[in-house]
């Protein structure tokens, strides 16, 4: 009888677990079918539509980074119980990735300044650290063009269906992320595990859209992988060339995206003083002529790209990054300076 | 009055005491150029494992200036001429500068990776420093880049009979490939390691080699396609090697350059094998036990005669020969000893 009692009160007991838990799964399925994923959706929406947009509007690319950082896993995980935000995946992806390689970049100026003080401890310590964030960066670069492969197919193959501004965007980010990715494996020295196909991949992916629309930065992706990936360059064609016509058509649209592709391609081939004149000439425009207002933070980020590489050179030949406002100008200059001087002969 | 004189003294001495120490280290450091190839240049991988290397270096009172350098050929130009101090090349490429490293690049001699590291090993002990030496030259280290297979569009070509005639592309400046491809009878088809992945993935050839890591970047499964395949068998052993002028640099640096590479041997094969893993199973074309042993034996005759024209170290293939029956000691060759 005392054996039965028992048995009685465990069912009991177990039905009764098992009543709540079908309760609670219920529960969850119901708060993430008719609570989180519309909430999902609606912030979904509400990036594409109008934080996207927002803040390609504004030029302040270091609270888009902390944005992204900070942001990413809360709108990453409406993937559990929505559509996964593969599109957004790519914006944040790339943004973090940059706020990684400003990390990265600092490191390098205090090797190249311990190099210079002949430090080589801190120097290695530096390269060190500039290396596990070049890593970061590229995980994250890769993760956004991961998440363009999940939504649009793989690049470099036939055209995915580009339907909209956005969508042509969101490739041309993706496409970035994935050069990006890889660029940053190769300067980590590390194996992260990013294809090493990506280059020819985006070279071709590039076709799909417009480069007149999109400021020539279709075309500076291509010639800048012909200028770097050894025997992609296509018989009769000139990277150089084409690199340059893309920094025309930036500087028309007043997004400089091209700058950056085309000094990345300079300086990995040497071309330190190439290198030069294209920062001369970007700060010069930028000077001249504001920023588009819709693309403002590109054509900022391409400022801050370009300075990194300005910051490097200075570095290398001074021991301190580019004086404030000296952007586009070099050590080297020759000053000249159009003020007369008067003569001090009768003084003297 | 006293206590002050001791403090000016000692303030003298302290200043006097720096600046010497500052000047020895000023005197000690000196500037010395490395000339670094690497395809992607001054990005690539290469150049920043070889940048990796520049504070140790300036532990050794050495400050590297690097360059890089997308044109082997022009890197060893520059080499040669005394524009560098110091060069990294492939092993073909550094055989002009010292014959014994430049053979461990000998077709068929280093059947695995597994023998690789033992030579490696080998090479990096103090008492090998004689064999790294040669007249103004010394080899400062070498790092291993996996090894080379052989990549056909199609796989009917898949024995040694079938090259015959088909198109192989060569890399022009090695005369120990012309000789081989010309040995099987198949066309020389001239080509650089920047040209050769487009001739194969066009079919301007029907057959090229590469190591593993040229296949993602380069795409060579374009041209493998639906029926190509890849030859499950190392052809050599590829492998960059740095060379120094004796003359530019302190006693022991070499040694010192050559302990530091050791130290990156790990990742240099984690490298390789994440390459060799991206190669598509269905690719592998596994030959028989029998077809192995007959293109050993035909790299082996080969091997000889180009040792005996020249081309090979004698010292060099002796020693692989030497790793190879340490592994496999009933081998015939172990007894015929003719290498």
């Amino acid at each position: 009888m005392k054996n039965f009692g028992e048995i009685k009160s465990l069912l009991k007991n177990s039905l009764l677990l098992a009543v709540v838990s079908v309760q609670l799964v219920g529960c969850q399925t119901f708060k993430d079918k008719v609570v989180y994923a519309p909430a999902g959706d609606i912030m979904q929406s509400l990036a594409k539509e109008h934080t996207v947009p927002y803040m390609l509007g504004t030029e302040d690319v270091a609270v888009s980074c902390a944005m992204s950082e900070a942001l990413s896993p809360l709108l990453m995980a409406f993937g559990r119980v929505t559509s996964n935000p593969d599109q957004l995946g790519v914006m944040l992806g790339l943004s973090a990735g940059a706020c990684e390689e400003q990390r990265a970049w600092d490191n390098e100026l205090r090797y190249l300044r311990a190099m210079r003080d002949l430090r080589p401890d801190e120097a290695e310590d530096a390269l060190i650290t500039q290396k596990r964030h070049l890593v970061s960066a590229s995980k994250r670069q890769f993760t956004a063009y991961n998440h363009l492969v999940s939504y649009y197919g793989e690049p470099g193959g036939e055209c995915p269906d580009l339907d909209d501004d956005f969508d042509q965007f969101i490739w041309m980010a993706g496409m970035l992320s994935g050069l990006q990715a890889l660029n940053n494996e190769l300067q980590s020295t590390s194996s992260i595990g990013v294809p090493k196909n990506i280059a020819s991949k985006v070279e071709r992916g590039t076709s799909c859209i417009d480069d007149d629309q999109w400021w020539g930065v279709p075309m500076a992706m291509k010639a800048a992988v012909w200028a770097m990936l050894p025997g992609a360059l296509p018989h009769g064609e000139n990277a150089w060339e084409r690199l340059e016509t893309a920094q025309a058509k930036g500087e028309a649209a007043r997004v400089r995206l091209p700058n950056v592709l085309y000094a990345m391609a300079a300086f990995t081939n040497g071309k330190d003083e190439l290198v030069k004149d294209i920062i001369r000439r970007h700060a010069d425009q930028v000077k001249r002529h504001p920023a588009n207002p819709d693309y403002a933070l590109i054509d900022t980020t391409a400022t801050i790209q370009l300075q990194a590489l300005s910051d490097r050179l200075w570095t290398e030949n001074t021991g301190h990054r580019t004086p404030m406002g000296g952007l586009g100008t070099f050590w080297d200059d020759k000053k000249e300076s159009n003020v007369e001087v008067m003569d001090l002969d009768d003084l003297l | 009055m006293k206590l002050l004189k001791n403090i000016k003294a000692l303030s003298v001495a302290a200043v006097v005491s720096t600046t010497a120490m500052s000047g020895v280290v000023q005197a000690e450091m000196i500037e010395r150029s490395f000339c670094v190839w690497d395809p992607i240049g001054a990005n690539g991988p290469l150049f920043n494992v070889m940048k990796s290397a520049k504070p140790s270096a300036m532990k050794w009172g050495i400050n590297l200036e690097l360059k890089a350098y997308t044109d082997e050929k022009i890197a060893a130009e520059d080499f040669k001429a005394g524009q560098c101090d110091s060069v990294l090349l492939t092993g073909t490429r550094a055989r002009e500068f010292n014959k014994f490293t430049g053979s461990l690049e000998a077709m068929g001699a280093i059947p695995s990776s597994e023998e690789m590291k033992m030579i490696l090993q080998t090479l990096t002990q103090p008492k090998a420093a004689q064999l790294m030496v040669n007249g103004e030259y010394e080899v400062a280290g070498i790092l291993p880049a996996g090894a080379i297979y052989l990549y056909t569009r199609d796989r009917a070509i898949n024995t040694v009979e079938e090259l015959q005639g088909k198109k192989v592309a060569t890399l022009d400046y090695d005369q120990a490939s012309m000789t081989m491809v010309r040995h099987v009878g198949a066309s020389v088809v001239g080509a650089s390691t920047a040209n050769f992945a487009g001739k194969f993935n066009n079919g301007s050839v029907d057959v090229a080699y590469a190591p593993a890591v040229a296949y993602t970047p380069l795409e060579l499964y374009k041209g493998l396609g639906e029926n190509g395949g890849v030859f499950d068998f190392a052809l050599a052993q590829m492998n960059f090697q740095i060379i120094a002028r004796t003359d530019r640099f302190p006693e022991g640096y070499g040694q010192k350059v050559r302990d530091y590479t050791s130290t990156r041997y790990e990742e240099a094969y984690k490298i390789v094998e994440t390459a060799e893993a991206e190669i598509k199973k269905e690719y592998w074309m596994r030959p028989t036990a029998e077809q192995l042993e007959g293109y050993s034996k035909m790299l082996r005759e080969v091997r000889i005669s180009l040792r005996d024209e020249g081309v090979y170290d004698a010292k060099a293939l002796r020693l692989m020969r030497k790793v190879r029956c340490k592994n496999n000691p009933t081998n015939s060759e172990c007894s015929e000893k003719r290498e």
